[in-house]
């Protein structure tokens, strides 16, 4: 683990490192696209019609009428906004949405106008003087975002998901005062593999001082009762575990909550958690989204959704198995296939685009420089036949665009200077 | 394009470096990309990289941002910040190319590298030259200084593959 001593490498130069990294992957045009909805199974990215393997939508409900319904009379009611800071008064749908979420997650909620802004008002509060924040590498940039409104707390960086490390830690500092708060995702967003559970659970057991703030806005909709998440379905009784989900992604509304041991916690965060004070509120239209998604979570026929979803994705790692991609993902509908570079993942971006399909480029900073590769989504949205043509024409891209980039990219980026001003190809 | 048949930098630098200071400069640079590289969840041997540094080593990282003018120790923070924070989970360079020059009981090496997510792997990441120089300390050459610009334009000009090049 690396104590985080915020002086090795400027603010100002890590922007500056992004902001090239970033306009190189845009200027491949592969990222900052500009697109319009085309169904959902659909989606027009940059004016062509493609394939929708990147979205979010795990449970494609965001034209629902269940939530449509809901978001036209929240609008027909309150118009666009509520124009309230919420310290002093909030919109009613957030009393509905509030009781219909304790009884989704079987605990008491806060919510907030996105789950970035749910980790900025939690983390302050729970985190207490004496204690110390341990997070994984790749836990969500939200969650690195947040752990930095605390100065003065001792902040250590984990590898990901080295549950021995975290062990180790715990068991060294045995005897001092302060709880070690350890925060991660539930699902990751770019690699698409889970937190350990189950070793988590084995380190409560072990130890008094751990407690866990799990981000599962991955996870939530798609998994767990009532599409609670993967964490709230293992610990929804621990009072040593927090846990964000995410209404927008899978749930198709807007916002973040918190699901909260007891009530107290809910009353310190909504009282002094600086974006619940601080923040505007979630726009009514989309409040009733929420409460209508809320709705259709609790409703007897969701698990069957769920199982719909999850049909997909064994018919997706089942064909995987007949293609040469190299995929890491646990059975989640989030899968990232290695590439050998960032070239390479462009390259099969841009094939997959002139096959007709839309899958997304994962490279640094989203991933480690060495974890360069194609992150592509299963929802409810993709079709089988169209999840099996997706994976043959990824499997023929992957192997054109490596050809394609061994004959071209060296020819670009190799020469050789016999004297200066003059070059030649090494190819 | 320069290769282990060619007479012109090879032999000269060959005579010039001498056939004992040639074999132990062959081992440090094998050395150096080993100890740099590491697999998932290592990290670099940074024991025996000590052995391949003078103690008064510099290290001079050139960036589009900044230049990063480091000892060993700070090498090894900057290193170790960066694969705690995600930057890389594994690390595998190897040299592609190479010149070196002797002065007496000074050499300076050019050392082409390439970066890849695995040996195995048909990319690279990066490709790149280090500029080495070398001390003869008590009786084997040490790096006293190592110096790189993690984007300047890649060039092989003047230096005999290794390795099997590129």
């Amino acid at each position: 683990m690396a104590r985080i001593e915020r002086f090795r490498i400027s603010h100002t130069r890590k922007l500056d490192s992004a902001y090239r990294y970033v306009t190189e992957a845009a200027e491949a045009g592969v990222i900052l696209n500009t697109g319009t909805f085309a169904g959902g199974r659909d989606v027009r990215v940059d004016g062509v019609t493609l394939k929708n393997f990147g979205s979010c939508s795990y449970m494609a409900l965001e034209r629902m009428p269940e939530l449509r319904d809901a978001a036209h009379a929240a609008l027909d009611e309150y118009g666009t906004q509520f124009h309230f800071s919420r310290a002093y008064v909030q919109c009613s749908l957030y009393q509905e949405l509030d009781a219909l979420l304790e009884q989704l997650t079987g605990r008491p909620v806060v919510v907030a106008a996105s789950t970035s802004l749910a980790h900025m008002a939690a983390l302050p509060v729970l985190v207490r003087d004496g204690d110390q924040i341990v997070i994984d590498q790749f836990a969500h940039a939200s969650l690195h975002t947040a752990v930095q409104l605390l100065p003065g707390v001792p902040l250590e960086v984990m590898r990901h998901n080295r549950m021995d490390i975290l062990d180790e830690f715990l068991t060294k500092r045995r005897s001092q005062a302060g709880k070690v708060w350890y925060v991660c995702d539930g699902l990751y967003s770019m690699l698409g593999d889970f937190a350990p559970i189950a070793d988590l659970k084995a380190l409560l057991d072990r130890h008094d001082d751990l407690r866990l703030y799990i981000d599962d806005a991955h996870a939530t909709s798609w998994v767990g009762r009532n599409g609670r998440g993967v964490a709230l379905d293992h610990f929804e009784h621990d009072e040593r575990v927090v846990v964000a989900l995410s209404l927008n992604k899978a749930f198709s509304a807007a916002g973040g909550v918190l699901a909260l041991p007891n009530r107290e916690l809910v009353a310190r965060i909504r009282r002094c958690g600086g974006p619940m004070l601080f923040s505007g509120p979630i726009q009514p239209p989309m409040l009733g989204a929420a409460v209508g998604s809320a709705k259709l979570h609790l409703s007897p026929g969701f698990a069957d959704l769920q199982a719909d979803l999850a049909g997909r994705l064994d018919l997706c790692v089942s064909a995987l198995g007949d293609t040469m991609l190299d995929v890491t993902a646990a059975r989640s509908p989030i899968f990232q296939v290695r590439c050998d570079s960032p070239r390479v993942a462009f390259a099969i971006a841009e094939q997959m685009k002139e096959r007709g399909f839309y899958c997304c480029v994962c490279v640094f900073p989203a991933v480690p420089m060495n974890r360069p590769g194609l992150r592509f989504t299963v929802t409810r949205h993709n079709q089988p036949e169209d999840i099996v043509s997706f994976l043959s024409a990824l499997n023929d891209s992957a192997s054109d665009a490596l050809a394609e980039v061994m004959r071209t990219g060296h020819t670009h980026s190799m020469v050789v200077e016999k004297d200066p001003g003059a070059a030649e190809s090494v190819a | 394009m320069c290769d282990s048949s060619c007479t012109n930098h090879v032999a000269m630098n060959a005579v010039g470096i001498g056939k004992q200071a040639e074999a132990q400069v062959d081992d440090l640079m094998r050395l150096f990309y080993e100890v740099i590289s590491f697999e998932d969840g290592g990290a670099p041997d940074w024991q025996s990289m000590e052995g391949l540094f003078s103690s008064h080593a510099r290290i001079t990282r050139i960036t589009p941002e900044a230049i990063d003018y480091m000892d060993l120790t700070a090498f090894k923070n900057m290193a170790e910040e960066m694969i705690e924070l995600g930057a890389f989970t594994s690390f595998h360079e190897r040299e592609i190319g190479r010149r070196a020059d002797r002065f007496g009981n000074v050499m300076h090496v050019a050392s082409a590298y390439e970066t890849k997510i695995s040996p195995d792997a048909v990319d690279y990441i990066e490709r790149g030259v280090n500029s080495l120089q070398l001390v003869s300390e008590n009786g084997g050459w040490k790096i006293v200084s190592l110096c790189w610009d993690d984007h300047a334009p890649f060039s092989m000009a003047g230096l005999h593959k290794v390795g099997g090049g590129v």
